[in-house]
């Protein structure tokens, strides 16, 4: 029976995990230490609790595995456990970026970057304050000027049922609907709005009646909101 | 933010008559972990350009971000070499002689076309006239070409992704030599890594028929446009004057490691005839030409590419077979190596470019744009449903969105 090194690792709130060298070397930050021979006793890891720590361990070891040449693991199926393994609350996902970062495991910075990326990319910039704990700095005129040197980027898109036809009309317009108004307004909406009971032509023709009331209201003093709303039961309805 | 609590209590019970068919995405949180700076940047880093342009507002830092030279080289570099299947950028030409430019999706990605239609939106307006020598290229996602734009003879920059673009004007053309008669003007587009900078390099050629013998001498001037210093300088001494080298026409051309090349024909005896065929390298940082020569073998037609970073030739047009010819060692001529033969290619045309390292765009008998695969010998129709019923390609390019922006003189949107 042959000995495989082993590393021993110490969680923040001091769980202990005995690892695969060749596993634990998967991480760059544990690779230098072992290689400087800090790794006699056990390593302690003040920056990753418990939890995470064994989440770690797992990516490395399948990703260890697969690059042995008697593996027989292919592209396809790492990715596919790639995916199902980062398929985890937004909390973890976080503390994994960071562990990632400071054990210096490459494929996991990348994996967990780059899922947050896609999960955030259709979302506005209200949207990005709240998940990010940031404060707004800019003053309204300022923020309005940013806006407005890249007003294209900001349109929203509606799609119909079958995700067949997408129509990015401006937020103005999209607010003469009362229901995505009150949608927006919450904030609680991605960019892309499905709406699972109206079809693509009536959409074009809500939305043409709707241009034509933002036109309007910008000449009258009160919006009619009552014409458009009218319009949004019937197909609703159908 | 009050008012949006007030509705939020107050509608619950609508919520649950009407959005039970919608889909919805609560954002409570607000447990998160907050992230430092340089692992923010590493997520904003992987995102399309369109978010980040519109994250702008998120924070004044973001803002100050997205326009910062460093982030946009990283942001590029990500996608550049993640991008597995990259759109294609192709210009060709209709029936009149008219160019027509589309951007098209990778195959393996849907290809769906796009018709870049520079006539249709603002900056189409000012443009109105592209001689058919005139320079088309496309580098880190800024598209070049030249043309007549508002009456002055010049050449656009163009980024596509953020909707921005900047004109420029060539500087007024030199005397000609005497006994010369101007001829035409070459020009390139290349990128500077040393400095960050991109620059557009202007060829123009003059020709003198001699009185004794029938052959013809040719001389060039060249100017340099930085977009940096956002000007113009006239560079002296380059080896095509002592050597009376002749440019070739605009799709023997790429831009490769800092360098703008050119196939252009070399004669330096009096009594040669112009069968020599020369690589004419012009170093965009240091802004100096030189010349690279070709094996004897590389006969009849060429294509200069870039393949498994390095500069390459393909050589076809004497059976169904293509040979790819790397030069190893740039610079070095006696590392040209025969890299790859490809075949058994019916019914090929031209070869325009090699995209990645798999595969190849080519133009077939029929005047077709078709993209084959190396690797899997697949050959797969580009131009199907979305191009123009009549349209000849003439170049294609890999494309990459970015963020590369442009300041000072003629800026528009588009």
């Amino acid at each position: 029976m042959s000995s495989v090194k082993k590393v021993t690792l110490k969680s923040s709130d001091g769980e202990i995990f005995e690892v695969e060298e060749t596993v634990a070397m998967e991480s760059q930050t544990i690779k230098g230490l072992i290689e400087d021979d800090c790794a006699d006793n056990a390593i302690p890891l003040p920056n990753v609790t418990g939890h995470i720590l064994s989440l770690v361990i797992q990516y490395c070891k399948e990703h260890t595995s697969s690059s042995d040449s008697n593996s027989s693991k292919s592209n396809e199926k790492l990715k596919a456990w790639d995916t199902q393994f980062i398929n985890v609350d937004l909390n973890v996902l976080f503390d994994l970026i960071m562990a990632a970062n400071y054990l210096n495991v490459k494929g996991l910075l990348d994996l967990t970057c780059q899922t947050v990326a896609d999960m955030i990319k259709e979302k506005t910039p209200e949207q990005i304050r709240a998940m990010f704990n940031i404060v707004n700095d800019f003053t309204p005129e300022e923020e309005e000027e940013v806006r407005r040197e890249n007003a294209w980027a900001f349109e929203i898109s509606l799609k119909n049922n079958n995700v067949v036809d997408t129509f990015e009309v401006e937020e103005s317009m999209a607010k003469e609907l009362q229901t995505i108004k009150n949608m927006i307004e919450d904030n609680y909406t991605d960019s892309v709005i499905p709406l699972h009971n109206v079809t693509s032509d009536i959409l074009e023709l809500v939305i043409e009646d709707c241009k034509k009331h933002v036109e309007a209201a910008e000449s009258e003093s009160e919006p009619s909101y009552s014409l458009a709303s009218k319009l949004i039961d019937d197909p609703l309805k159908a | 933010m009050s008012q949006s609590k007030m509705s939020n209590s107050g509608s619950k019970w609508r919520w649950g008559r009407r959005w039970r068919s919608c889909r919805l995405r609560l954002s409570s949180n607000n447990n998160l972990p907050s992230l430092p700076e340089e692992l923010l940047e590493e997520i904003l880093v992987r995102l399309p350009v369109k978010s980040l342009l519109r994250f702008r507002c998120v924070q004044k830092s973001w803002s100050t971000l997205v326009q910062n030279p460093t982030f946009i080289a990283k942001h590029l570099r990500h996608h550049q070499t993640k991008t597995k299947n990259p759109s294609i950028l192709v210009e060709g030409m209709d029936k009149e002689g008219n160019f027509k430019y589309l951007l098209q999706s990778h195959p393996d990605e849907g290809g769906g076309v796009r018709i870049v239609d520079f006539k249709g939106d603002s900056m189409g307006r000012l443009f109105t006239l592209r001689p058919l020598t005139s320079m088309f290229a496309c580098i880190n996602g800024i598209i070049c070409f030249s043309g007549v734009f508002r009456g002055h003879y010049g050449f656009v920059l163009w980024n596509p992704a953020i909707r921005k673009g900047k004109v420029v004007s060539y500087p007024n053309p030199p005397d000609c030599p005497a006994h010369f008669v101007r001829i035409r003007s070459c020009h390139a587009f290349g990128f500077d890594q040393n400095s960050n900078d991109y620059k557009v390099v202007r060829v123009v050629e003059h020709r003198k028929k001699s009185v004794e013998n029938s052959i013809t001498r040719y001389r060039s001037y060249f100017f340099v446009y930085s977009l940096r210093a956002d000007s113009w300088t006239q560079i002296f001494g380059t080896p095509v004057q002592h050597n009376n080298i002749k440019l070739h026409s605009r799709c023997d051309e790429i831009f490769f490691n800092g360098f703008h090349h050119w196939i252009g024909s070399l004669n330096s005896e009096p009594g040669d005839s112009y069968d020599h065929h020369i690589i004419m390298s012009f170093d965009m940082s240091h802004e100096v030409f030189q010349i690279i020569r070709f094996p004897d073998m590389f006969f009849p037609n060429k294509t200069l590419a870039v393949f498994n970073d390095c500069l390459a030739c393909i050589v076809y047009g004497i059976n169904e077979y293509i040979d790819i010819w790397v030069m190893r060692e740039y610079g070095v001529e006696d590392s040209w190596t025969k890299q790859l033969v490809v075949g058994h290619l019916l019914g090929i045309q031209r070869p325009l470019q090699i995209l990645g390292n798999e595969e190849i765009l080519l133009v077939d008998e029929k005047k077709t744009l078709v993209l084959y695969n190396i690797g899997s010998q697949e050959m797969k129709i580009l131009q199907r449903t979305g191009y123009p019923k009549i349209f000849m390609p003439t170049q294609a390019f890999g494309y990459v969105e970015s963020l590369v922006s442009f300041t000072g003189g003629d800026v528009f949107e588009s």
